[in-house]
This record gives structure tokens, sequence and C-alpha cells, in this order.
């Protein structure tokens, strides 16, 4: 092997080669007389095969030869490029992108034998080329491999981190001198410091503009995935992509991509009848407010509740007496329960319920939610809120006990000092100018019973309606850096994150829908 | 024939002496300051900012069931783990040493595994049973 060090590097560019191939394949499916596709086919997989060899990925060299034979044979006309040959290399697609997560996970190719074999069966075979076929041009075998120009460059994910752990590292104190500046009255340091502030800064956005992707690049691959799921259902299935220009960090928009393809596949298994019409699945992406707002949604058999109340009955997810006393809006959240995600659940009329639970988990992960609107023989939508990426903002801070907190100022409405220090953490309102305005109380994501008197009181725009937040110690409005999560905050699912003040201290920052 | 040598750091805590696998993040720092994580679990002190990474710290005295009274600005040993940054919580950074053999104690259940140093035993820290106990990664 020529080195594990570049792995990385090497799954990355291989990746995106077979992103590029499976894109050129769904346009040859379409318009299978086109050589120019088959030749960029070709183009790719010799730079596929390139790469494998630099690894010393012997097997996957041997396999892309031959996958590279087929195509030589289709462009060559040897081969027609017909349905079940275009079927050959969209398997092929598959085993590479399966090896590529085998390489990733256990560092060890397929054992690509019997992959090798089929391919070598349709080579060998005597094909009859119908006269009046024009793929079948007869011409000279072309030099396919042709230099092409790139002008991109390709950097692992890992070595982005380092440089934002770096430049999050400077500008953390750039803040610091920027304070002490202020304190101190030193207003030429103070000028400098602001210029070397705005210049870190546009570092950091032009870092993080590297870092963002356009959800179009991402959900490209995904009619390839519903071609391949609904050809495996013999189901006619249509997937329209409403992506609205909308980019997203990387990081983000990998895991939303994992939820996104668990429920298509649903979709597309579960959701849309096998009838010729084609079936429709629509994604589309918005931003509202300061969240992204994906929904997938099928003109499917829709979902009947009152199976999936049954269901839950008999897996014991809920009692008998629970189920009868259930609001209807509450039926929807037991789909996504662990004990409803089994195979035995996929006799639901709707067949809903496998992989949700996955869903709902990963969801998690980027703080985000699902909602799910169904009825039966209408279709089915499920409606994915994920809060948008803070960077560096300001902030409301404070400290509870030994624990500092902050919440983004653009939630902050008004901040009251009260006459004086009171009491509130056995009510439920607090009245403000003859209006009563609800209670929010940290008790319900802290350990310990908060019962310290309140100084402040937060207004809060949670979703165009008013809470106030009582607040115990001082507050100060602070400038803080918004850190990748640790994994270790998966335990904490009621903090948004953690962020990085001008002194290096690290704040706990809160999820503001938790507190509701 | 050649033998495979295999690297560790070693460092004191509560009297005693543990080694870790060497690796390229290994460094001993000061935590100059912890969050502690609004959490009940006895292996975690919290987490501290080092050079623009979030580490966690976790408790090295409760995996190995020692009597240690954590100070407030321990000293910590670096280390990365899948894509994260974890820090031991230490008394005091030692050195790194090379040896060709690990032995294994069978009447101890978790963190059986020991190098010899000067004829005594130095039990070896296994990150991935810390990260099985911790259950962060399943």
């Amino acid at each position: 092997m020529f080195s594990e060090k570049y792995k990385d590097l090497y799954l990355s560019t291989t990746q995106a080669k077979l992103k590029e191939m499976a894109d050129v394949l769904l346009l040859l499916e379409k318009n299978p007389k086109n050589q120019e596709y088959l030749k960029t086919l070709f183009i790719s997989l010799h730079a596929m095969k390139g790469s494998a060899a630099t690894m010393g990925y012997k097997g996957t060299i041997v396999y892309l030869h031959q996958v590279e034979s087929v195509i030589q044979a289709m462009i060559n006309g040897t081969l027609p490029v017909g349905k079940d040959n275009l079927d050959l290399i969209f398997r092929a697609c598959d085993t590479l992108q399966a090896n590529l997560q085998n390489i990733n996970h256990h560092s060890q190719e397929l054992d690509f034998q019997t992959f090798i074999a089929e391919l070598e069966k349709i080579l060998k075979s005597p094909v009859k080329i119908k006269k009046t076929d024009k793929t079948v041009s007869k011409q000279e075998p072309v030099d396919l491999v042709a230099p092409h120009e790139n002008t991109e460059m390709i950097v692992a994910a890992k070595q982005l981190d380092k440089i934002q752990n770096i430049l999050d590292d400077l500008l953390v104190n750039i803040m610091g001198i920027k304070g002490a500046a202020v304190k101190s009255g030193q207003s030429q340091i103070l000028s400098s410091t602001m210029t070397a502030d705005t210049l870190a800064n546009n570092l950091r956005r032009e870092l993080e503009r590297m870092r963002i992707v356009p959800l179009e690049q991402v959900f490209s691959n995904l009619p390839y995935l519903v071609r391949s799921i609904a050809h495996d259902e013999r189901k006619n299935v249509n997937l329209v992509i409403e992506h609205n220009n909308i980019s997203l960090d990387k990081s983000i928009l990998d895991e939303l991509v994992e939820i996104i393809v668990q429920l298509i596949k649903n979709s597309v298994v579960h959701g849309i009848k096998s009838k010729p019409s084609a079936g429709q699945i629509l994604l589309s992406a918005n931003i509202e407010s300061d969240e992204l707002v994906v929904t997938v949604s099928d003109n499917g058999r829709g979902i009947d509740w009152s199976k999936v109340l049954a269901l839950a009955v008999n897996k014991r997810v809920i009692s008998v007496e629970e189920s009868r006393k259930i609001k209807l809006s509450d039926i929807p959240s037991l789909l996504f329960h662990t004990g409803m995600s089994s195979k035995k659940n996929m006799d639901i009329h709707a067949g809903r319920g496998v992989g949700l639970s996955v869903v709902k988990d990963r969801l998690k992960k980027l703080n985000g939610q699902v909602e799910v609107v169904s009825a039966l023989n209408k279709g089915t939508k499920f409606i994915l809120h994920l809060p948008l990426p803070l960077s560096i903002f300001r902030s409301i801070a404070w400290q509870v006990g030994d624990w500092p907190m902050a919440i983004p100022l653009s939630y902050v409405e008004r901040v009251i000092k009260l006459p004086e220090v009171k009491d509130v953490s056995n009510d439920k309102y607090f009245v403000y100018n003859k209006k009563k305005i609800k209670l929010l109380n940290l008790r319900s994501i802290l350990p310990l019973d908060i019962k310290a008197p309140a100084k402040y009181i937060l207004f809060l725009n949670i979703q165009k309606n008013i809470f106030a937040l009582p607040i115990s110690s001082n507050i100060k409005e602070s400038e803080l850096v918004m850190k990748k999560n640790p994994s270790i905050m998966k335990l904490l699912p009621k903090f948004r994150g953690l962020a990085i003040s001008s002194s290096g201290k690290v704040n706990l920052i809160l999820d503001i829908n938790n507190l509701l | 024939m050649p033998v495979k040598k295999q690297q560790f750091i070693t460092f004191k805590i509560a009297g005693q002496i543990l080694a870790a696998p060497l690796n390229k993040d290994s460094q001993f720092f000061s935590c100059e300051y912890l969050l502690p994580l609004p959490i009940n679990n006895k292996y975690l002190a919290g987490i501290s900012y080092l050079n623009g990474q979030l580490v966690t710290i976790l408790r090295t005295d409760k995996f190995f069931g020692l009597n240690w009274k954590m100070p407030s600005n321990p000293q910590c040993l670096h280390f990365s783990y899948r894509e994260d940054f974890y820090g031991l919580a230490v008394d005091q950074g030692l050195d790194t040493i090379s040896v060709t053999q690990i032995f294994q104690e069978k009447s101890r259940n978790i963190f059986n595994k020991y190098i010899k140093i000067n004829k005594q035993k130095v039990y070896i820290v296994d990150v991935e049973k810390i990260f099985s106990e911790l259950k962060i990664y399943v």
C-alpha cells in the first residue's frame, strides 16, 4: 500500500469522480446515442484507475480496467448501449461506491472476483448489433485519456478544520486585546486591533465559504439513488428538487443528506404505489427565519394513523390505556420510536416506520426537529427544521451556578432590570406593561433546582412569540466564537453547543426551543 | 528477527505511574479554564479550550479507581480520538518510552495491560475501553 496518509485524499477525489460518472450515466440513459457521454465515462474511469494505482489498490485497478473495457466496447460499437448494459454500469458504480466505503471504514478493498467475472462474461459474449443502431458508428478507437485542465484543488476537511481552529484562537486573542484596549482607553491600540479584527473576521468568512457546498451539488446525487431504488422496486418514480440556491456547511450537509436519503428510500419503497403512472417525490429546501426547512413529500398512499397506533400498542411502545388517551397530534411522534423500527413494520398499510428512528437520531445531532403530515391516500410530507449554524455572534451571557450561559442576541427582544430581586421560580407568567408573558425556566435543562431570585428578565422572541427568561446573576453583552460541537455534547442535547469568549472561556449556548 | 517497538507516554497520578500509547497529538498541557458539564457522569471533568480546539477533559482517576482530588487547573495529556480532542487529567507528565513487550494481568478486568519500567508494572490506558465506558460513540 502506498500510504494510508493519502487515503482521505483518495476517497474524496474518487468520490467526486464517481459522482461525475453517475451524473453522466443518467444523461446517457436518456440519450444513449451520445458518444461524448461515453468518452466522459471512460475518462472518469481512467482517472479513478490512476488514483487507485497510486494507492496500490490492485483489485480496484483490475475492476476499473474491466469497466473501462466495457465502455470502450460501447464506444467501438461492439457492445450496444442498451438498458441491460447500462444497468451493468450503474451496478459498477454501486460496487465502486461500496468499495470506497470499505476502504474508508476497514482500509481494505472489496473482493472484486465475482464483479470482474460478470464483466468478463459480457465482454466475451457474442453480441448482435442492430444495423440500424446508430450508436454503432464505426470509428477509429480514439485516445480517450486526453489531458484535461484542472484549476481546482481538493483540500481535506480536516486540514480546513485545523486552519479554522488556529483562526478561532487568533480571533479570541484579538477580542481579548480589544477588550483590554477599551478598558485602558488606548485608542491607537484599539484602532489597530479593530483592523486586525476585521481582517481575521474576513479570513474566517472566506474559510467558511470554502466549506460551504451548494445544496444543488449534494442533491444532484439523489436522482441516481431514486432511479436505482425505483428500478429494484419496479416502480416509476419522478423526483422533483427545489434547492432554491441554498448553500450550507459541508459537515451539516453530509448529515442532512443521510437523513434525506432515508426519507426518500422510505417514500420510494413504502409510500409510492406500484402503478404504471409515475409517483412523485418533491424535495424542497427553504430558509425561514433562522432555520433551514427541508421538505420531503410524496403523492403515495399516505399513513394510516390508526394502524400506527395499533402497532405502537402491539410493540408495547405505549400501553392500551395510553393509546386511548393519546392526542391525534401526538401519534406521528410514535413513528420515530425505536421500538417501531423493525422490519415487521413493513406491513403497516402506508409502510412507514423503518429507519425513521435513525432519522430522528441524526436530526438530534444537528439540533433539528421533524414533523409529519399525512393522510390516507393523500401522500406524506416530512418537514425537517434545522437551526442555521452560528459562527461569530453577539450574545447575552450570564452565570448559572458553575455554568456560564449565553444566548444569541438575535433572540433577545428586550432586557429589563427588576427594581428589586424577585423569586419567580414558581410563577408561570411575568406581568409587564399589563401583559402576561410566559416565563421560561432553566430547571428543565440543568441538573439543579434554581431558586435564586431574578435580577433581570430577558424577553425572548421565539417563533414570533415573546417569552420571559429570569436571570439571577449579572449579565453582559459578549462576542462569542461558536465551535464545532465535540461528540460529548450528544449527552447534552438540550444545548445548542459551545462558544468561546474573548478570555478563552467556554460558554454553554442555550437551545431556546428546548426551553419551551 | 526484528522486534517491533511500541512507544508510550507516561504520567503520574495519585502517586501511581501510568502509560498511554504515544501518538502525533500526545502532549501535556495545563488546563487553564475548565467548564464543568451539567451532566452526572463521573468520568467527565469538563471542557477546556486549547489552541482553537475544544478539549473534553476526562477523569483518569475514575477510570482506574484512584483516590485523587483533581486540582482546579490540572495537567492534562492531550490526545485525539475519531474527530474529537480529549485530555486525561493527571498530576504530572513524565517521559516517553519505547518497549518491546506488553504484559497482561489476568486478575484485572479492565486496564489489565501493562509495561515494565525499572521492573515496575506501569498500567496502560486503553483508549477504546475509555470510550466504551463513556458510551458517546455508540
